[in-house]
């Protein structure tokens, strides 16, 4: 486990490359505290007004006027501005290099980066978008709305039984995970308008869009007692069942 | 309360997520991932409202939005835009579309917004209905009705000759008046109420027109008899399926040959006959013909005139015979046919109707 060697690790590196037809591709690089999970970043140069905290802050935000810049906004600048003049649905070959593995898709601009959005958007500190941190340990790119799901509920249940087992009481109804998206839908319409105030074209829009409608899909999936994610539980809980009567026939 | 809605994005993650959320509130939900594949579902299947993006390939929303407004103008269309869209949005308001929602969507709002969208369509739909119901009363009911005393009038007028008293002239003269007064009121409510061609439309079906010019021969040489003069049909009638409202078309007919009788010499031939258009297989020929016409040129222009016009104040000055003719040609028009009616040369009179085999009624 890579948590019990011991020393400085490096950074946990994913590098995004962007292949277009016919003009020059773009190649981004996201260094993450190994320990923390947060965005290692250098200095932003240009700090864009539209990443000013007070520029629609989300209704939610617990950050108080001390802090000029919204941290993701703030750090989501340079690639804002990179794909500002682009289309969402225009194609790009898109490859995805981290350290255990590479992942590589022909898909639109759009699908692309709403991975790297979700990347910054959990790693910048934002006291919201924080609780979705772990997730980016294990950074899934060109996910589907399914496997988001999974992932997430996934993730969260880790979170319940690491709380249960510090003497706390876990909430294994998940209803703290669909406030968690409450609250999350909230930043993400408050990242929206900075993003609509940034772009001249929807490539950055849609991409957050598509974050959001993954978003959207956790609380439906909850509200329906994860009926959707059963079938493929059916070998283990059919296991469970069996193990079940083998103990209440010993009752008997 | 369900609705057929129509999902059209290029992102398949939000066509997913629109369908789950949709479906999940009870809507029937089908996508569609550009503009061409959703007309092509369209031509399908019937559905209330279509949730379109703007930024799509191959068809984008705007053009998308124009095709769908002009083939399916009762459709509810609401777009999908991201803030940059937002001035687009508010012009594809003023083309045409319900509504526009803004990315990213709130679930909640999403589906309130369908459902206020269908209450209002079936609210509207049920009203429409009324009126085209009350519309169909006053124009085939009370116009009807009064179209019939008219001429029953003017018979009396004419018939009683020396023995009508002057008290007599004057008061039937009065009631014919109202009659005209109220007709015309009755054509500027069905005109004001944008619903006369909805109501004419209503019902199409293949009939056999050389049946429907049959039986109008029948009513009409009745008619004829009692005027002294004989209606003879011209040539031989022949099946020929056209797409009509058989009872609309059938009084389109009876009022050309009306008004024939009414206005042809006492010494005219009067005849009745169909065939294909001289130039055009697909059109069918009916026409009624006197062979000497009692109608003066300048009323007959006039009539021509409130034809093309459409103006209903024009019929206090071409009387009521005019009122038949105009929703006679009204009739034909909305069937995709037209209505031409000339002076011959010779001082007889031709009402011709021309009726497409495929109408291309307004029907929406």
């Amino acid at each position: 486990m890579e948590h019990g060697e011991s020393g400085e690790r490096p950074p946990l590196r994913i590098h995004y490359q962007f292949d277009f037809d016919g003009s020059p591709g773009k190649s981004f690089e996201i260094n993450l505290d190994s320990q923390t999970l947060e965005l290692v970043t250098g200095d932003v140069s240009q700090k864009p007004e539209w990443a000013e905290l007070g520029f629609h802050q989300c209704p939610n935000c617990p950050l108080s006027e001390e802090v000029k810049y919204c941290p993701i906004a703030l750090n989501l600048s340079d690639l804002v501005q990179t794909f500002e003049d682009r289309v969402s649905y225009e194609q790009a070959s898109i490859t995805v290099t981290t350290k255990e593995r590479v992942y590589s898709k022909r898909s639109t601009i759009q699908k692309g980066l709403s991975g790297m959005l979700g990347i910054y958007m959990v790693t910048s500190n934002c006291p919201i978008m924080d609780q979705l941190r772990p997730m980016v340990r294990f950074h899934l790119p060109f996910a589907t709305p399914f496997e988001s799901v999974y992932r997430t509920i996934a993730m969260y249940l880790i979170g319940q039984f690491l709380v249960s087992k510090g003497g706390e009481e876990a909430d294994w109804d998940l209803d703290g995970l669909r406030d968690i998206y409450k609250d999350i839908s909230v930043v993400n319409k408050g990242i929206s308008q900075r993003l609509s105030a940034a772009s001249r074209r929807d490539a950055n829009m849609n991409a957050l869009v598509i974050l959001n409608s993954f978003g959207d899909s956790v609380p439906y999936v909850v509200e329906n007692g994860l009926e959707d994610l059963k079938y493929i539980f059916s070998s283990y809980l059919k296991d469970h069942s069996n193990q079940d009567e083998t103990e209440n026939d010993k009752i008997v | 309360m369900s609705g057929r809605i129509l999902v059209v994005d290029d992102e398949e993650v939000l066509r997913l997520t629109l369908r789950t959320r949709l479906g999940s509130a009870g809507f029937e939900v089908h996508t569609a991932i550009d503009g061409e594949e959703a007309l092509a579902l369209l031509k399908e299947n019937e559905f209330d409202i279509v949730l379109l993006d703007i930024n799509m390939p191959v068809m984008d929303g705007i053009t998308a939005l124009g095709v769908f407004t002009e083939l399916y103008p009762r459709l509810d269309v609401v777009m999908l835009t991201g803030f940059a869209d937002f001035t687009t949005a508010i012009e594809c308001l003023k083309s045409g579309a319900k509504d526009y929602l803004v990315k990213p969507i709130d679930p909640t709002e999403l589906v309130t917004r369908m459902r206020a969208i269908l209450r209002a369509r079936s609210a509207e739909l049920a009203f429409e209905k009324l009126k085209v119901y009350h519309t169909s009363v006053l124009l085939d009911d009370l116009l009807g009705s009064m179209m019939y005393t008219g001429r029953v009038i003017d018979h009396l007028l004419d018939a009683e000759g020396g023995k009508k008293t002057a008290a007599k002239a004057v008061l039937l003269n009065r009631v014919r008046e109202m009659i005209i007064h109220v007709a015309d009121r009755i054509t500027r409510t069905v005109d004001s109420s944008d619903l006369g061609s909805k109501v004419i439309c209503l019902y199409l079906d293949t009939h056999d027109i050389g049946r429907v010019v049959d039986e109008s021969f029948e009513r009409g040489k009745i008619f004829a008899e009692s005027n002294g003069m004989k209606l003879v049909k011209t040539g031989k009638t022949f099946a020929a399926k056209v797409k009509v409202d058989e009872e609309k078309i059938t009084f389109a007919i009876e009022s050309l040959v009306m008004r024939a009788v009414e206005k042809s010499k006492k010494n005219a031939k009067l005849s009745i006959g169909m065939g294909k258009h001289p130039k055009d297989d697909n059109v069918i020929q009916v026409f009624v013909r006197s062979s000497a016409s009692d109608e003066k040129p300048v009323r007959l222009r006039k009539i021509l005139e409130s034809l093309d016009g459409d103006e209903p104040t024009k019929l206090k000055e071409i009387k009521g015979d005019g009122l038949q003719l105009l929703l006679a040609q009204r009739y034909i028009e909305s069937h995709g046919g037209g209505l031409r009616i000339e002076q011959d040369s010779d001082g007889g009179m031709l009402y011709e109707i021309y009726l497409p085999r495929e109408s291309k009624g307004r029907r929406s």
